[in-house]
């Protein structure tokens, strides 16, 4: 976590969503008590609402270090086709080489036909 | 004549090029280290494509971990209406996105593994072979134009292997610094990564342990819990169990993580040990070595 202060947030978080997970089940019958399944349901959203919170700012680190290493992708890519490159080169090299003998062979018939 | 002339130059150019190539350094020493540092740097992007990928699937296990202890949590009364819970999920498109990124990792060292193992120079050797044959044969012939002869002398694989040996150090200096980022990245990522498992087993296993021991059917945790034990205990055993198999399950996420942590570092030392002025090999096998190691079961 490279920003101090959304880390303090994550552990306030955190802290909060553990303190209502340890008392979820006295908390949830006295919200049913005072206001039955429409205050246990208020209750629970409240908590799915920190966990989302919790994530999005995940999520938002995740944002963040992907723009910071924007180019990666391309340049990654980029490295790849250069190699790739070279193989190529080598390769090429080779069936030159190939392409020179079947001509060279070639300019011996025309010799040899023609006697230059 | 201009057909003479044609090969004359192609064939000079060809010695040219080889002259140029002649430094003295072990070509088959860095392919043989370019073929290592490509394989382990294949396994580095692969696992840590995979690690992600199952950090991405927790979220289905999360889901229905979380799911079961809201409906226990309620109280009796109030579960005529069933809790609805939404995913804790990490963003698809960035975890997808790395996936992706890693993998093209993998790609770009599978084609340095593919430029230092391929014999080019023995590919180069048969087709000289070839061009041998065809100036043997124009020898042959009587009065055969001044100075072919003399051209081949020249040639030879050690030229390819010098390319390839000069190409496969180029390209590595490309790879350090590319390593560098993506550790920087993983780096960067690894504390998310540490928060949604953690979430995960606390999610889960904090609720279950405050579930009160009336709302379990102590016949059928009998079947569940093969220990020994009374029935009285048979809730906080069977907690107990559950926390240890989602505890399992995170510690070994996370041993994965700590091992592709590793892995990005001895990568990392084996390419600025290729670019020192007097690299130790050994050092450099010593720290590919490693990544096998570290690797094992993941890739």
């Amino acid at each position: 976590m490279s920003d101090p202060k959304k880390a303090a947030t994550l552990d306030e978080i955190t802290a909060a969503l553990q303190a209502y997970e340890t008392n979820r089940v006295e908390l949830l019958e006295r919200a049913f008590e005072e206001g039955g399944t429409a205050a246990v349901t208020a209750l629970e959203d409240e908590y799915q609402a920190l966990q989302s919170a919790f994530y999005d700012l995940l999520n938002r680190d995740l944002i963040t270090n992907s723009a910071k290493y924007s180019g990666l992708m391309n340049e990654t890519i980029a490295a790849t086709k250069a190699i790739q490159k070279s193989i190529d080169s080598l390769e090429k090299i080779s069936s030159v080489l190939s392409a020179m003998a079947k001509t060279v062979s070639l300019v011996g018939r025309v010799l040899v036909l023609f006697g230059i | 004549m201009r057909l003479k002339t044609y090969l004359k130059s192609s064939l000079s150019l060809l010695l040219l090029t080889s002259m140029v190539f002649l430094t003295a350094c072990d070509e088959g020493q860095v392919r043989q280290l370019g073929g290592k540092v490509g394989a382990r740097g294949q396994d580095v992007g692969n696992a840590a494509a995979a690690v992600i990928k199952d950090l991405a699937s927790l979220e289905q296990v999360d889901y229905e971990q979380r799911l079961r202890v809201a409906i226990l949590s309620r109280p009796a009364g109030a579960l005529q209406t069933l809790p609805t819970i939404q995913r804790n999920q990490l963003d698809r498109d960035q975890m997808n996105n790395r996936i992706k990124l890693y993998k093209q990792l993998a790609k770009a060292y599978a084609a340095l593994q593919t430029l230092s193992q391929t014999a080019f120079a023995d590919q180069y050797a048969e087709a000289a072979n070839e061009l041998n044959g065809s100036i043997q044969a124009i020898k042959q012939i009587p009065h055969p134009p001044p100075g072919i002869a003399n051209l081949v002398m020249g040639l030879g694989g050690i030229a390819v292997e010098k390319k390839q040996a000069r190409d496969i150090k180029k390209h590595s200096v490309t790879m350090a610094r590319l390593v560098r980022a993506y550790k920087g990245l993983w780096a960067a990522d690894r504390p998310v990564w540490d928060r949604h498992l953690q979430r995960i087993s606390e999610a889960y296993i904090t609720n279950l342990n405050r579930i009160p021991p009336d709302r379990f059917d102590e016949n059928q945790l009998r079947q569940v819990v093969s220990l020994p034990y009374a029935k009285p205990y048979l809730v906080s055993i069977y907690k107990a169990q559950e926390a240890a198999r989602v505890n399992t399950l995170i510690a070994e996420t996370q041993d994965d993580l700590d091992a592709v942590d590793a892995a990005f570092a001895q990568l990392e030392k084996a390419h600025k040990e290729l670019t020192e002025q007097e690299p130790s090999y050994t050092d450099v096998i010593a720290s590919l070595d490693r990544i096998a190691v570290l690797l094992q079961g993941l890739t």
